[in-house]
């Protein structure tokens, strides 16, 4: 089985660490950074690729990569990977691979944090963070307040704005950095919780872990860096309703929330329509979610083992270890 | 032989240290409550807040991996600002320019003078930085930003007898709260070596360092400086410069050392006051 994971940081880690030393799997990793760590690991084949970002060129050269190395399934693991895989199979794109093909309407309002919030916000109007717009009024907005690009992932251009001023400075630099789509949000002070997902082709969940951030990446917030597995019956269950009223999904998808420390109410941060960037931390605990991935895509029979009991439950962290590589890409 | 104490271990270079001395022990000391290297064999971790008796209230050999261990005293001294205003005042060229605040005109980078101001580097015009605050205490510097067509790092140690360094290309880079190395090699650059051992010599500087140079259209300029040593320490003791020996004279590592930063899972113990 010859695989190609598109991208190899955050999530894509937890197919490498998962499948490189399966001698049923031929990994194949791409990303646009000659330099980046899941390129070099052992029995990984690295593809290099122009950014999803590069529209056709990148296009071109997945799908010159895909014949070339004979490829049988794909699997998208950054959100601009699967914003271009999934926008090309809307116009018509069928490349000869196993792949999972969600709702594009659904993908529409999961896959963007503005557009996400807006469609929820009524049916769910206690879990999710009031929203405003990028030009209201300084003076009239609920600080402390989040503003973040609409459209960008990794934590990027987050800024925590306690006093109008902050707002109007925040604005103006982000805007300059990252273009005019500025989400602004009430600030929800609280730990971070994910909930990852795998759907079958017909929709229907197969697998649903629930974890929660000890650290995070960033002293703000964002992805996780350090946490453990939970047990979190409500969390599972609004997270599934939140994707059935955006129209469902296929494949890997996870829900970013934050506990509210006053309500301890889940508050929506915003969808990732892949494993979430940790996730191998379920297969330190014996969920084997890039497997469970696998399977579901190919039509094999899987099974979800349940997490171990607490006490035999295992947290992670994530560190950076220096490791020689013979020389690089580029 | 008694563990070696690496102080603010919550740092890439405690990592680095200990897989580059696989035969020594090491006591990772840290105020943070979830540090990395629990599953290194050669690594006990304890929790410690900075303070004058981190290294001597444990009775051992130690290297300050985080600033913030250094003393008020120290930090205010190899804070960005105060060393480079001492070598701009001995007529060190090459500078890139500080300031207290970013300039009327132009794109002005953020930095911590102290030590690294955590998360991702925040750069703009002077209008679009006034919500920048300080709540890290690392104290604010800006620098012009400028095009830079490459980074190079060097890492070392001076003592009395001699210097040793790497010099090493960054290719890549990620700010999280710790900075981090994700890719990078040694090189050979006469240019880079001569001018950071040349201010290593203005400043009376013994201990471990780390410099940062960027080319620019203006040339190579030294961006910062920081007194502690970074990740790498593997490739440079592969290469050629090992930094806990103490050499006499100066040991240069080799080009061509390369490596990256994997990203390791592993379980921890919240360490707790």
């Amino acid at each position: 089985m010859n695989l190609l994971v598109l991208s190899g940081v955050a999530s894509a880690i937890n197919y490498i660490q998962s499948l490189a030393g399966d001698p049923g799997v031929r990994l194949f990793i791409s990303d646009c950074d000659p330099y980046c760590p899941g390129l070099y690991v052992p029995g990984v084949i690295p593809v290099p690729l122009p950014p999803a970002r590069a529209g056709g060129a990148y296009r071109s050269a997945l799908a010159e990569a895909i014949e070339r190395h004979g490829i049988e399934a794909l699997i998208p693991t950054s959100d601009y990977d699967v914003e271009a895989v999934i926008q090309w199979v809307e116009e018509g794109w069928r490349p000869p691979v196993k792949l999972f093909s969600p709702p594009f309407e659904a993908y529409g309002r999961l896959g963007d944090k503005g557009r996400l919030a807006r469609h929820l916000s009524d049916k769910f109007p206690k879990n999710l963070p009031r929203s405003f717009g990028a030009d209201s009024d300084p003076g009239s907005l609920p600080y402390p307040v989040v503003v973040k690009p609409s459209n960008m992932s990794g934590g990027k251009g987050v800024a925590i704005c306690r006093t109008r001023e902050d707002f109007l400075s925040a604005r103006a630099r982000l805007r300059q950095a990252y273009g005019q789509a500025l989400l602004v949000q009430e600030y929800i002070p609280g730990g971070t919780y994910v909930l990852t997902m795998v759907y079958g082709h017909g929709g229907e969940l197969v697998a649903a872990v629930g974890m929660r951030s000890r650290l995070t990446f960033f002293t703000w917030g964002g992805g996780g860096i350090a946490g453990e597995v939970v047990d979190e019956p409500g969390l599972a269950e609004l997270a599934q309703a939140m994707v059935a009223e955006s129209g469902g999904w296929r494949g890997p998808i996870n829900l970013e929330f934050k506990r509210h420390e006053s309500t301890e109410r889940f508050m929506l941060m915003e969808a990732n329509c892949r494993l979430n960037g940790y996730s191998y931390l379920t297969t330190m605990n014996g969920i084997n979610l890039p497997r469970i991935v696998l399977e579901t895509l190919l039509g094999w029979p899987t099974s979800q083992p349940a997490p171990p009991s607490e006490a035999e439950r295992c947290n992670f962290l994530i560190g950076y270890r220096e490791t020689p590589v013979d020389g690089f890409l580029a | 032989m008694k563990p070696l104490a690496l102080l603010g271990a919550h740092r890439q270079a405690a990592s680095s240290m200990s897989l580059a001395y696989p035969e020594r022990r090491f006591a990772f000391l840290s105020d943070q409550a979830i540090v990395d290297g629990w599953d290194l064999p050669n690594v006990e971790i304890r929790f410690s807040e900075p303070g004058p008796d981190s290294a001597t209230a444990t009775a051992q050999e130690a290297v300050t991996l985080c600033p913030r261990w250094l003393g008020a005293e120290a930090l205010e001294r190899w804070s960005i600002s105060s060393v480079f205003q001492r070598l701009e005042a001995n007529g060190f060229r090459h500078l890139l320019p500080v300031r207290s605040e970013a300039g009327a005109k132009g794109v002005w980078q953020v930095k911590g003078d102290r030590f690294h101001r955590p998360d991702a580097p925040e750069w703009g015009e002077a209008r679009a930085l006034s919500d920048i605050g300080d709540p890290h205490g690392c104290g604010l510097v800006f620098q012009p930003r400028l095009q830079v067509t490459a980074h190079h790092q060097v890492v070392g140690r001076r003592t009395a007898r001699g210097t040793a360094l790497g010099v090493m290309w960054v290719h890549a880079e990620r700010f999280f709260r710790d900075d981090v190395i994700q890719a990078a090699q040694t090189v050979r650059n006469p240019f880079i070596e001569e001018g950071s051992l040349s201010a290593l010599e203005v400043l009376g500087y013994e201990g471990f360092f780390t410099f940062n140079w960027i080319d620019t259209p203006q040339g190579a300029l030294l961006s910062s400086f920081r007194p502690v040593p970074r990740a790498g320490l593997r490739t440079l003791r592969e290469h050629g410069a090992d930094l806990l020996l103490d050499p006499a004279g100066t040991a240069i590592a080799g080009a061509g050392g390369c490596f990256v930063a994997q990203p390791h899972y592993a379980s921890y113990t919240r360490l707790e006051p």
